[in-house]
């Protein structure tokens, strides 16, 4: 089987494993006086500490979540906001209006900085890089209108860690864990200095009164070791490589013209159901995926491909370092087998 | 040989499903989603999210799958389906009719549109769980007549008939049943549905109400003098032949004659008004296409009296009956036997006039 679904998830690192083994079948609560408590109170702040240069954010901004769902909740449930079109539905279910993009998927800046744009607004949460196309926003120009704005700048870059570099000037940040090697069920939240957003879960001291109930130790040491096994980024080469076979066998990139993640592809071909293609994929041992799918399992149509005005459904490939030609070719070669029995 | 099998999470199509894998055959589970119960799909503001119709159909259909370690997954037909199964059948309660969903299904969706799909995952057959047998291209009846679904099947084609396998065609229920404890399939003891899919309690009258609003509106029930007797409530809900449910109080039983969607009237009368001497039929399609003046076997509803009659037209269809039969009522299908044989069939559209005959 060749496995290009990273942007849903990736297998567990060696490095998280490794790390998170000695935390099973041990006591760990980080708020217990004893020494099981008192170390594991040690180890996770030294993920914390690995999280936080990981993002080029404080140790002490950084805090841990069951995922990036409940840290996008987390930000979004309060105030009036402001979200792009293509965002990831944990976000884009809070939106109080809705942040056009062109037909690359880039956000409309000039819609943005328009004057008024933003007012009435308590904030503006925009995506690093896009789960569906790997279109990346100009983060630093919309920083810049947010701030001018006087609103607050939330941005989900669960898709960016180990691809493009991280250094993001926002007040508050979402991370995912299994993006990037580490466990699933773990996130965080970066939250600027001198900003305290409300707590979703009550009812305990724990990540400073942020987040109350026991913190996942073993996932949080997991998710620091994977974050400090991350690379700085990745090479397009491999992804290139996919994109340029399948063009040519008629296939048409989503967001080709935009700056993109260097893992992610997502390719229609014309008069073919993307979902019958990840069918037949999976069929043939390729892993990959077409738009977001339902509690059925069932594809739904894509609201990012939609909000671009992209005709059709899109087959998603998204690669890891791990990548190799070969595993890119036979990727092609499965994808031209299928098309030719098509009708 | 791989083949797709349609799983519905019901018993008989993961028995389907078990039997072929345990043939050896290459099973691929598909089930269909077809509709949504409620709204909220993506980009429909705060609090949104998707409702998916059936899921715990979708999910007994994927244990089952999961148990004989097949690959499956959910094909999302809601366009295709409400294209070809929905937009007609509230078009079909307009014009007074008494529509057959099941059979547009399968005439479209499963043995067209599903088919094609299962030709692109790469399998040489489509499988389902209905009670007919099929070979050569021809369509037989189930070897269990209390069972039998071949009066739905007959809009499918001859093409795809070659390419489908019914593996219960040759069963009765209880046998399936015995497969599926066998088996231990999670669905073993599911109850039998009897409503149409898509329309949860059989409540036709919500559908309406959503699709044709401007339906759902008084008028008058009349005899066939046109004597108002009584008042109903939207002439949908009425099928010729019907007697209960008219709230009318009449010293001898009276019945549904025809309904008459211009003047929103339905007509009643005696039950010996119902009788009649033939039929016209359109929307014709042939499995294998008998001559004019040929004798057949006619069925006018699903578990209805096989009637002998005579073909006098092929276009639009026109039966004459051997004998009077009983509630003819337009949009249901007449299905055409020459023996256990399925012919062809078509839409009622009319009863044939006695006179006529």
């Amino acid at each position: 089987m060749i496995y290009l679904d990273h942007n849903a998830t990736s297998p567990l690192c060696d490095a998280a494993l490794e790390a998170m083994m000695p935390w099973f079948g041990i006591p760990t609560n980080p708020f217990s006086a004893h020494r099981y408590g008192r170390a594991a109170a040690a180890a996770v702040d030294r993920a914390r500490g690995q999280v936080a240069a990981l993002a080029g954010w404080t140790r002490d901004g950084v805090y841990f979540t069951s995922g990036a769902t409940e840290a996008n909740n987390t930000v979004l449930s309060r105030g009036r906001w402001m979200v792009s079109a293509v965002e990831h539905p944990s976000v884009y279910v809070w939106a109080d209006a809705f942040l056009g993009v062109d037909e690359c998927g880039r956000v409309r800046l000039e819609e943005l900085a328009a004057p008024g744009a933003l007012d009435g607004f308590d904030g503006l949460s925009v995506m690093l890089a896009n789960n569906e196309t790997g279109v990346i926003a100009p983060i630093v120009e919309i920083a810049k209108i947010a701030r001018g704005a006087g609103v607050l700048l939330h941005v989900d870059a669960s898709q960016a860690p180990g691809r493009i570099p991280m250094r993001i000037a926002a007040d508050f940040v979402t991370l995912s864990a299994h993006k990037f090697g580490g466990p699933q069920g773990m996130g965080a939240l970066l939250v600027r200095a001198g900003l305290s957003p409300e707590p979703l879960l009550r009812g305990g001291p724990q990540e400073r009164g942020r987040r109350a109930g026991t913190p996942n130790v073993a996932g949080i040491v997991g998710m620091g070791a994977a974050a400090a096994a991350t690379f700085p980024a990745m090479s397009p080469a491999r992804r290139d490589r996919l994109e340029r076979a399948l063009v040519a066998i008629g296939g048409r990139v989503a967001g080709a013209g935009a700056d993109r993640l260097p893992n992610t592809t997502a390719v229609a071909f014309d008069g073919i159901e993307a979902a019958d293609l990840v069918m037949a994929l999976d069929l043939e041992g390729v892993a990959v995926s077409a738009g977001s799918a339902c509690s059925s399992g069932a594809a739904e149509p894509s609201h990012v491909l939609r909000a671009m005005g992209f005709a059709g459904s899109a087959v998603r490939f998204s690669l890891d370092a791990g990548t190799s030609d070969a595993d890119v070719d036979e990727a092609a070669a499965a994808v031209a087998r299928v098309l030719a029995r098509l009708p | 040989m791989r083949i797709v099998v349609a799983m519905s999470g019901g018993v008989d199509s993961s028995v389907a499903a078990a039997l072929l894998h345990e043939q050896g055959h290459e099973v691929i589970g598909v089930h269909m989603k077809l509709h949504d119960v409620g709204e909220g799909a993506p980009a429909s503001g705060a609090g949104g999210g998707s409702h998916c119709c059936g899921l715990d159909d979708a999910l007994d259909a994927r244990r089952v799958a999961d148990t004989l370690g097949v690959p499956f997954y959910v094909m999302n037909l809601r366009d295709a389906f409400k294209a070809a199964v929905m937009d007609d059948l509230a078009e079909s309660y307009v014009r007074g009719f008494t529509p057959n969903p099941c059979v547009q299904c399968n005439g479209v969706l499963k043995f067209q549109v599903l088919l094609a799909r299962a030709r692109a995952l790469g399998a040489e057959a489509l499988a389902t769980g209905h009670y007919a047998r099929t070979e050569a291209g021809r369509l037989y009846m189930a070897a269990d007549l209390d069972k039998d679904q071949s009066y739905f099947l007959w809009p499918v084609r001859p093409e795809a008939l070659a390419r489908t396998r019914f593996p219960l065609g040759g069963m009765t229920k209880p046998e399936v049943r015995a497969h599926a404890e066998r088996l231990g399939l999670a669905t073993a003891q599911k109850p039998e549905s009897m409503e149409v899919c898509f329309l949860p309690d059989d409540d036709h009258a919500r559908f309406i109400r959503e699709a044709r609003p401007e339906l759902d509106g008084v008028g008058d029930i009349v005899d066939e003098g046109g004597r108002v007797l009584g008042r109903h409530d939207g002439y949908f809900r009425y099928t010729v032949g019907q007697r209960r449910g008219l709230g009318i109080a009449a010293g001898s039983p009276i019945y549904v004659l025809r309904i008459e969607p211009d003047t929103r009237r339905v007509v009643v009368g005696p039950s010996e008004r119902l009788t009649e001497q033939g039929l016209v039929a359109a929307q014709v399609s042939w499995l294998r296409q008998p001559e004019p003046g040929e004798t057949v076997l006619a069925r006018i509803r699903h578990r209805g009296a096989l009637i002998p009659c005579t073909i006098e037209a092929m276009d639009p269809l026109s039966l004459r009956f051997h004998a009077p039969a009983r509630a003819v009522a337009p949009g249901q299908s007449v299905v055409l036997y020459a023996g256990d044989e399925v012919l062809g069939g078509g839409v009622i559209q009319r009863a044939r006039a006695a006179a006529a005959a």
